[in-house]
């Protein structure tokens, strides 16, 4: 029933859009239309590519090339030779992005225009003027240099912009501009692959632009691709690798490594983001990434080099092994790292930068892994080759420029003769703790990750590390806040906790600079590990004046929890010495009252007694006094008052639990009405719809189309939402029962707006038909007037479905054939959207050709003024001009709004300017924002519609909600008639 | 008896203390002051041990001030178990400077629980109480009181450590100056040796005390703590018979060459003055001719 539906308001930004966009012109790529996920091409595809492990250079000069911008004024853009740290040229550039390493050139953005660079002289070629687009990334196979510009993905217009040029002269090949943001490109096999939106990866012809093949990811965002000699991978926190299980469009049944690292602060992609342009200076996002290097898989697997991956954090190097995430190695990079140098002149200058440098100069700016090395440059242009085993540094050298954004070209790189240093010292755990403990506080952050990345390992040793971090003065509070939490949730490693606070040299001492364990964590995790030998020492710390007086209540505690009854006489001890002291009176009698709550609880009849008296010793503290009473009093009540307790308790758990169904009510209660729940109502009375489209059809032979528009209104009462029962006007000394009947005529109230809510009805508010025929309208209008459907959120809301039916000219001669819904391959006639263009030959008969999803032809408004353009051009054409024909023409459908119908069109503004922009915005796919639309490519979308305009959903949470869940198969053709033919 | 007991018990004190400190204890005779200007009834030991009991501060606090009289093991043992059943400030207060008066070695133990009072004013009492005891364990306690987080424990601490006499305490004194004591200044003017005044090579004397790894002198400290502070201890040891006179000599100089202020030439002065006047030791001449030139051309 889906396919029926137009498709909803991306026509109305794609309109929008329109007036200020270049040439539109038809499009054989982008198409909405575009069947994605088909596995023939995307097996075709991947049977063409590489997949081979080489360390070839792939640059001109066939060595290894690292191509940086220069920091500093003027900026400029450096290539230099990676093997012998040479410059090669440096020319003088306001470079705004990062370099692109392009076989003979180098690509670099100026802002306005991109500007090719000869590779060998540094001489300008070419540019391209990118149309006020910021410039995303290039891709070169051949003689062909493909380019993205994309503007929108933060915010604003979103438009994209993939060019194709000649590499020698960068003549214009092709180009499509799309509504929709377009990430960099990769480019193998004759194809250009090219992120869109976040969700896809359209594969394009080299030579001609023609789009081949489309993935569309349907429980994930696709952020980058890229190309390498053992294939295409693209993915976003995961990645996938290019095979015919890519047409699956999910990770389950795609090549797909996902990340076993989770939680980076940055939440760096596991590769550059294609989508996130790149201003050529230092920025925290090159800082802050992943790194790997694909390897040759058997069959259609995915494998990376050394099974590991890297992680780059400002001055840190991790690396994980890829499959279960454990840390290999750590390590950091900066002033204390001992760096060997070749030369005086190289050591002088080293000393002066060294000395001069902030811990910024250390930052890493780029990283790549070769089949030998992991590569690091450092803002101060310091060139490090690690170990990938052990992260030792294998050789370093000096690029002799401050870096800024880098571009590289490793294969072949050899590793600096000089400069080797030896791995981190110690296994992974002590190298995470020396990172912990790193006194860069810009990397709290970080180290911050690396405490709960530590604390995966439940070796005691663990424990102890937590403890002495904890206790380094040098950590700041928020780091310590985190290692406190860990320290908490330990389950090994009592014997750290105990040595801690054992012994002369575990209390503060004011002349040693010594401070007191910190008990406040301490004390509840001996207590949570059952440590009952920790209890003298912790009474002994009680007693320390120098225990902070705020921790003395998680001692007191911990001794209570251990249920150590020995522990009484000196908590007695206790609260006797300070019962009238002014040490613990008023707000600091906190811990008092818990060693009178411990006394109450551990302590025996004699105990007690001692407590009866305390009660009554009026130079003892009132708070401590009250303690005491409350102490009886609860156990009193325990005794006496349990089951009006009970009952009380009962009841207010049982309102609080319809409480929460009634807000889980509200909470899911739609925003707009979705495709299903529309459809589940519609359906029913598709048999008595079709009746009435035989009707006009057998009166109208020429009929081409019949269009339904229904508006659908929702006008919820804002205190249908109400989820809090009003009070309940008790007096202050309400008996039970008298509660628990406010509590039952609460729950009353509670039940009857969950019974409202569920009940909440929309309605048909206006409907619309075309052809303007009257009996049809009437036979219709009975049938649809009366529809109900299930409410929706907004207080005024409207939401309008189309209903497109048009049948197929038979042939060019202009006779229509009224034989609908058809199944394919019998040679008779289908409606032309379940049809794709190139279905049908240039006399307007079908041929056997890939049947298209059918389209999903509603729209969605949520204006009060809603309007919805339903079919402004016709259906988008496959194969662009040089396709073959299409029916009724070249630019449009057989039937085009109206047409043949003699009527206006029905949906009011229909063909005319669309909503305005914020008043309902396209529908956006989870994660990915709009679906492209091509302009003038009519509204017929074959992708499932996204929900409702709304905050974009951040990347990587799985598509939610929109009426047909993503990766819905299309309907196999001759399975699913139009509605009604059913 | 009584008299003769508590005379006994002032000379005690009076031999462990200096004057200064004597001028704290209780008017002569141990009479509380009420007592004297007939205010006050005086208890017997029986009827003061009572008044420990009653919830009345005050009372408590006269029965303390009577229980000062009777300095036994059975009076340190009425006030301790006045201690542990806890009381208001004033009371804990007055019951631990009464340990102190009464100076038995049986109100260590109370007094080394009562450092660890929760009240730092209670803590520095115990302190002064220990130091008036005379007994071996005593320094290692009021040591103890120099670790302690709360600046006036610590002072009180260095103070009473002068005042016992604790020479061994020296080198801890100097780690208590080093963390900002100041009072550590004058006992170790008061206990030090030669060498720690000043060292007889000047250029040991201008090293950093902070980080020379030879021993340290108080001279090292002159431009680096305030030279009011380091004052109190080279008052100190100029006052002190058993200091040479070339000793005080090197320290006259050192003052003159380091830190010639108007404190100094004060200071100074008033060591000459207080010089018998018979006496015309170096010592006298050369502080005599700092005087001069500090006032010539000092600050």
């Amino acid at each position: 029933m889906n396919s029926h539906w137009l498709s909803r308001g991306l026509l109305l930004a794609l309109t929008a859009t329109a007036g200020c966009m270049p040439a539109i012109r038809r499009m054989n790529a982008f198409s909405s239309r575009f069947a994605d996920n088909q596995r023939e091409p995307i097996s075709q595809i991947y049977s063409q590519l590489p997949a081979q492990d080489a360390n070839e250079p792939r640059n001109a000069l066939g060595q290894p090339i690292i191509v940086a911008v220069r920091q500093g004024t003027p900026r400029a853009v450096v290539a230099i030779d990676a093997n012998s740290s040479r410059a090669l040229w440096t020319r003088e550039l306001d470079a705004q992005s990062a370099p692109e390493i392009l076989g003979d050139v180098v690509l670099v953005s100026t802002g306005a225009r991109v500007v090719a660079l000869d590779l060998r002289t540094g001489e300008r070629k070419w540019d391209l003027d990118l149309r006020a687009m910021p410039f995303q990334g290039a891709a070169r196979e051949g003689n062909s240099i493909v380019v993205s510009a994309s503007s929108g993905a933060n915010g604003g217009a979103r438009v994209g912009r993939v060019v194709a040029l000649d590499a020698g002269s960068g003549a214009e090949r092709w180009s499509h501009t799309v509504v929709g943001i377009l990430g960099r490109p990769a480019v193998a096999a004759g194809r250009a692959f090219v992120p869109w939106d976040r969700q896809s990866l359209a594969v394009l012809d080299l030579n001609t632009g023609v789009e081949q093949a489309r993935v569309r990811a349907t429980d994930d965002v696709l952020g980058w691709v890229f190309s390498a000699p053992q294939g295409v991978y693209y993915g976003s926190r995961g990645a996938y690798r290019w095979t015919p299980r890519s047409a699956s469009g999910t990770r389950a049944e795609s090549a797909f490594l996902a990340n076993p690292i989770e939680g980076v602060p940055g939440d760096p992609p596991l590769f550059r983001d294609a989508f996130a342009g790149t201003t050529g200076a230092r920025t925290a996002r090159d800082k802050i990434r992943f790194a790997f290097l694909p390897r040759a898989a058997q069959g259609d697997a995915i494998a990376v080099a050394h099974d590991t991956i890297f992680l780059v954090y400002y001055r840190f190097v991790l690396a994980f092994d890829a499959q279960t995430g454990a840390v290999r190695w750590a390590r950091s990079i900066g002033p204390d790292e001992s760096e060997v140098r070749a030369g005086q002149s190289e050591s002088a200058l080293e000393a002066a930068r060294r000395a001069q440098a902030a811990m910024s100069q250390y930052d890493i700016e780029s990283v790549a892994v070769t089949p030998t090395s992991v590569v690091i440059v450092s803002g101060n242009g310091r060139l490090r080759a690690l170990d990938p085993r052990t992260g030792a540094v294998q050789g370093q050298s000096d690029l002799g420029a401050n870096i800024g954004a880098i571009a590289h070209d490793l294969a072949g790189f050899r590793t600096p003769s000089s400069g080797a240093a030896p791995a981190p010292e110690g296994n992974p755990r002590e190298q995470l703790v020396s990172l912990i403990r790193d006194p860069d506080n810009r990397l709290v952050p970080i180290r911050a990750f690396l405490v709960r990345l530590l604390t995966r390992d439940q070796a005691p040793e663990v424990t102890g590390d937590l403890l002495e971090l904890y206790r380094a003065r040098a950590i700041p509070s928020t780091l310590r806040t985190e290692i406190a939490q860990a320290l908490r949730n330990r389950e090994t490693g009592e014997r750290f906790l105990l040595e801690a606070i054992d012994g002369e040299e575990d209390h503060f001492n004011y002349l040693e600079n010594r401070q007191a364990p910190p008990l406040d964590v301490i004390a509840p995790t001996l207590a949570s590990m059952g440590a009952r030998e920790a209890v003298p020492l912790l009474l002994q710390h009680l007693f320390d004046h120098e225990t902070p007086v705020a921790w003395v209540p998680a001692i007191v505690d911990a001794i209570v929890e251990l249920e150590d009854a020995n522990a009484v006489p000196q908590l007695q001890a206790f609260v006797q010495r300070y019962r009238a002291d002014s040490a613990f009176a008023g707000e600091r009698a906190a811990p008092l009252q818990a060693a009178v709550s411990g006394i109450f609880k551990l302590g025996d009849a004699a105990a007690r007694q001692w407590l009866t008296q305390l009660r009554g010793d009026q130079s003892a503290h009132r708070e401590i006094r009250d303690a005491v009473a409350r102490a009886f009093d609860e156990e009193a009540r325990g005794t006496q008052g349990r089951s009006d307790d009970q009952r009380i308790a009962q009841a207010r758990e049982q309102l609080q639990g319809r409480v929460n169904a009634l807000r889980s009510a509200v909470q899911r209660f739609p925003a707009t009405l979705s495709q299903e729940q529309f459809d589940d109502e519609w359906n029913n009375h598709l048999d008595d719809l079709r009746q009435c489209a035989q009707g006009v059809l057998t009166r109208r032979p020429d009929l081409n189309e019949i269009r339904i528009t229904v508006t659908v209104r929702s006008e919820p009462n804002p205190e249908l939402f109400e989820s809090t029962p009003p009070a309940a006007r008790l007096p202050a000394n309400a008996t039970a029962d008298q509660r628990i009947a406010a509590m039952t005529t609460q729950q009353e109230w509670v039940e009857r707006q969950i019974n409202n809510l569920e009940a909440f009805e929309s309605g048909v508010r206006t409907t619309a038909y075309s052809p303007q025929d009257p009996e049809m309208q009437r036979c219709m209008e009975a049938i649809v007037r009366p529809l109900k459907f299930p409410g929706f959120a907004r207080s005024i809301s409207t939401r309008q479905f189309v209903q497109r039916i048009s049948t197929v000219r038979a042939n060019s001669r202009g006779t229509v054939t009224p034989g609908f819904g058809t199944p394919r391959g019998t040679g008779v006639l289908v409606p032309w959207f379940l049809v794709s263009s190139p279905s049908l030959d240039s006399s307007g008969r079908l041929v056997e050709a890939p049947v298209q999803a059918p389209a999903t032809n509603n729209t969605a408004n949520t204006g009060s003024s809603s309007t919805v353009n339903t079919n402004t051009g016709g259906p988008p054409q496959l194969g662009g001009t040089g396709g073959p024909p299409q029916l009724g023409g070249t630019g449009g459908p057989p039937v085009v709004p109206g047409s043949g119908s003699g009527g206006p069109p029905v949906v009011p503004g229909s063909g005319g300017p669309p909503t305005p922009p914020g008043s309902n915005g396209p529908p956006s796919v989870p994660g990915a924002g709009t679906p492209p639309t091509q302009p003038g490519t009519g509204s017929n979308n074959n992708r499932p519609p996204g929900p409702p305009s709304g905050p974009p959903t951040p990347p990587g949470t799985p598509p939610a909600g929109p009426p047909t869940p993503p990766g819905t198969p299309p309907t196999a053709p001759g399975t699913t008639r139009p509605w009604w033919e059913q | 008896m009584r008299r003769t007991a508590v005379i006994f018990a002032a000379l005690a004190v009076l031999c462990a203390a200096p004057a200064a400190e004597a001028q704290r204890r209780p008017p002569q005779g141990n009479r509380p002051a009420g007592a004297q200007n007939g205010q006050h009834q005086d208890m017997s030991f029986r009827e003061a041990r009572e008044a420990l009991a009653s919830a009345d501060a005050s009372r408590v606090s006269e029965a303390l001030e009577e229980i000062a009289h009777y300095p036994t093991a059975e009076s340190v043992q009425a006030v301790v178990e006045l201690l542990r059943r806890g009381n208001g400030d004033n009371v804990t207060d007055k019951a631990i400077e009464t340990l102190g008066l009464l100076a038995r070695p049986e109100a260590i133990e109370e007094l080394s629980n009562l450092l660890h009072h929760r009240r730092a004013a209670a803590r520095a009492e115990a302190v002064e109480s220990l130091a008036k005891i005379q007994d071996p364990r005593v320094r290692a306690l009021i040591e103890s009181g120099l670790h302690d987080s709360a600046p006036e424990v610590r002072s009180a601490a260095a103070q009473a450590l002068g005042q016992i006499g604790a020479r061994q305490s020296v080198t801890m004194l100097f780690r208590a100056f080093e963390r900002g004591v100041p009072q550590a200044a004058e006992a170790i003017g008061r206990l030090g040796s030669a060498e720690d005044a000043v060292s007889a090579d000047a250029a040991h004397d201008a090293e950093d005390p902070r980080r020379t790894s030879r021993r340290q002198t108080l001279s090292m400290w002159i431009t680096h703590a305030p030279i009011t502070v380091l004052l109190s201890g080279f008052e100190q040891f100029l006052n002190r018979r058993d200091v040479p006179a070339a000793v005080k000599v090197k320290i006259i100089e050192r003052l003159e060459q380091r830190a010639a202020s108007a404190a100094v030439r004060d200071t100074l002065q008033r060591w000459v003055s207080s010089r018998p006047r018979t006496y015309a030791g170096p010592d006298l001449v050369r502080a005599r001719l700092a005087i001069r030139q500090i006032q010539g051309g000092g600050r």
